[in-house]
């Protein structure tokens, strides 16, 4: 940014989530001050108990629409932001938030809050994307705070900021991980978008999918790996909707693969 | 380059490898194959007890001393004024010792093959600067396999008496190892560390040999007739096997990203958050991503998998054969154990054989 231009007006906002998106920007302790040399954060509850009404040039959403009250949010935000950006995975696939998809909600409601007549929550969790028009998506549970700052680099100085079009197998084989597939586990890896730097790999755990379908994900020939595996359609299925019971693709393939009905 | 004088075979004790090290570790950094979880890898060597000379194969090739999976290219700073700094020019890449910088310790000849192959490629064809330079200043100290590993086809194809690239190329015999000195630098390694060497006797050259051409005759030999696997591949271009392992291959590039001979690299900025300093930065690519072919206005060439994994193979068994007179394939066997859809690459380039169907 060149001095005297006045500094873009940035919020924070979270809607059905455990705020862990919000909780990362807040660990960039090194970079936070040179993050607020740059922009005018206006709206960040972790940090700040601060509020704006806004209009805002950036506006960043964690969290899923669970009900009536979000939505008129988002839409809101919508409309009071120049640029809005989806932030993890509750907001760009609809998160652990989406397990519900499919199922019976009041079951859900019983086995969570007992008497569940005051919860108000919608039966489908969508990706924000589905409610409103996003401009940037920003992956992962939590987000990466190193994709954050390049993120935000990217549009201070009007770069169009890079899409990872590939799977966390680039990273991981950079990495020089041992090959968690190869050594028999359930890995998402290839069929998940990089961003992560191969995080849980790295610590020997295979990837959950976190950062959702990698553009052309081969869905079909990940369940004949996992089966080859020996893992039951249950564990397939539960790994598969951990983090991406909304996306169709991924639910399509399910469905029509493992004759399931529900999907 | 030819050595000088004909130097004699030497022998080195294997108990004098960690003072081999320590000595060579003042004056270069080393890297070598050290274990790495269930496998191996090459990194650096601080003490000679870390390293496994007896590893079949490493995760990434010693490419990547060569060519890192990242890099910058130019350096770039907006205060006062926008500078640029050329990294190859940059001052801190000092010369440690006779223009080198750093040896890599036990490079198997796959490998050395592959390092020839990039040799041919991005110095003699397309001078690439920044992978001539770190080649100038890097040494190399070969090791003979005697024992196949896994899932390779070095002797299908070619590769696997290959000491091309190395400077100083080991054998292991008994408690030792021999060593042909192949190049000027090699002999000044020795030279360097005299003490450890000791010239071998006419029985350890004859058992070395000997050693060399049972290995020979014992190693797997998957795939008749390599070299014409270009030739065959009109036959396959249109074959029912590329949607076959379009089918199964994720399109995660793991293959190209362990690949000895891959070279592909993408180019982006990085700015830091100072937003006055950054860096020109290039990156391994694949080939294998969706975004490799796209173009200005939206046209991908290779929009699917099945026409990826296609090209990854026409690259190295046709293009490169057209283009440089060889194929692109070392033989080590790096994909097949990448490939988390566990594509075979001997499999894959036996049916290029049968015609593809």
């Amino acid at each position: 940014m060149s001095t005297g231009k006045p500094k873009p007006v940035v919020a924070l906002y979270g809607l059905t989530c455990c705020a862990g998106c919000q909780l990362e920007i807040l660990n960039l302790e090194d970079d936070l001050l040179d993050i607020l040399g740059h922009i005018n954060l206006v709206q960040f509850r972790m940090g700040s108990s601060a509020t704006h009404p806004g209009p805002y040039d950036v506006c960043f959403v964690e969290g899923s629409v669970t009900n009536e009250a979000e939505l008129t949010r988002l839409k809101e935000l919508r409309e009071n932001s120049k640029i809005l950006v989806a932030m993890g995975a509750c907001a760009t696939t609809g998160g652990v938030n989406a397990i519900r998809n499919g199922r019976n909600i009041e079951e859900f409601k019983q086995s969570v809050y007992g008497d569940a007549s005051h919860v108000n929550t919608f039966p489908q969790i969508l990706p924000l994307k589905s409610h409103v028009k996003i401009d940037y998506e920003l992956q992962g549970c939590p987000i990466s705070g190193q994709e954050f700052v390049e993120f935000l680099t990217a549009l201070l100085t009007g770069a169009e900021p890079r899409e990872k079009n590939y799977a966390v197998c680039v990273e991981c084989r950079m990495k020089e991980n041992v090959c968690l597939m190869k050594e028999g586990e359930l890995c998402l890896g290839p069929i998940t978008r990089a961003g992560c730097g191969a995080l849980c790999p790295s610590l020997g755990f295979p990837c959950e999918g976190c950062w959702g379908p990698v553009p052309q994900a081969n869905v079909e020939s990940e369940i004949d790996m996992f089966s080859q595996k020996g893992a039951s359609f249950d564990l397939v299925v539960r790994k598969f909707r951990m983090f991406n019971a909304s996306a169709e693709e991924f639910m399509k393939q399910l469905k029509r693969r493992l004759n399931i009905e529900w999907l | 380059m030819p050595p000088k004088k004909k130097v004699a075979a030497l022998i080195l004790k294997k108990k004098d490898i960690p003072k081999l090290v320590r000595q060579l570790t003042q004056v270069l950094t080393v890297y070598g194959p050290v274990a790495n979880q269930s496998q191996f890898k090459f990194d650096t060597i601080t003490d000679g007890s870390q390293l496994r000379l007896d590893y079949d194969t490493t995760i990434l090739p010693p490419k990547k001393f060569f060519i890192p999976p990242t890099e910058d290219m130019v350096t770039f700073s907006q205060s006062p004024t926008l500078t640029i700094h050329d990294t190859l020019a940059q001052s801190d890449i000092e010369s440690l010792w006779n223009g080198k910088r750093f040896l890599v310790f036990g490079v198997h000849s796959c490998d050395l093959a592959a390092i020839k192959f990039h040799d041919l490629i991005l110095t003699q064809i397309y001078p690439d600067p920044y992978r001539t330079r770190r080649r100038e200043e890097g040494i190399i100290i070969g090791l003979n396999c005697l024992l196949p590993c896994e899932d390779s086809f070095c002797k299908s194809a070619g590769t696997l008496h290959t000491t091309d690239s190395a400077d100083l190329m080991l054998t292991e015999l008994d408690n030792t190892y021999y060593v042909d000195v192949l190049t000027e630098t090699g002999r000044k390694v020795v030279e360097f560390c005299k003490i450890l060497f000791s010239p071998a006797s006419t029985e350890q050259t004859k058992l070395v040999k000997k050693t060399l051409t049972q290995r020979n005759q014992t190693f797997p030999d998957p795939l008749d007739s390599f070299e014409e696997i270009p030739s065959q591949f009109d036959a396959s271009y249109e074959a029912e096997m590329w949607n076959r392992l379009g089918r199964r291959c994720f399109g995660c590039g793991a293959c190209t990203m362990v690949c000895p001979t891959c070279f592909c690299f993408d180019v982006s900025d990085r700015v830091e958050l100072n937003l006055k300093e950054g860096a020109r930065v290039r990156k391994w690519d694949s080939c294998q991503l969706v975004d490799f072919a796209l173009v200005a206005g939206g046209h991908n060439f290779r929009p699917t998998i099945p026409s990826r994994v296609r090209f990854r193979i026409y690259h190295k068994f046709w293009i490169e054969p057209e283009q440089i007179n060889q194929i692109g394939c070392v033989g080590c066997g790096r994909c097949t154990r990448a490939c988390p859809a566990d594509i075979d690459m001997i499999e894959l380039l036996s049916d290029i054989q049968k015609g593809g169907n």
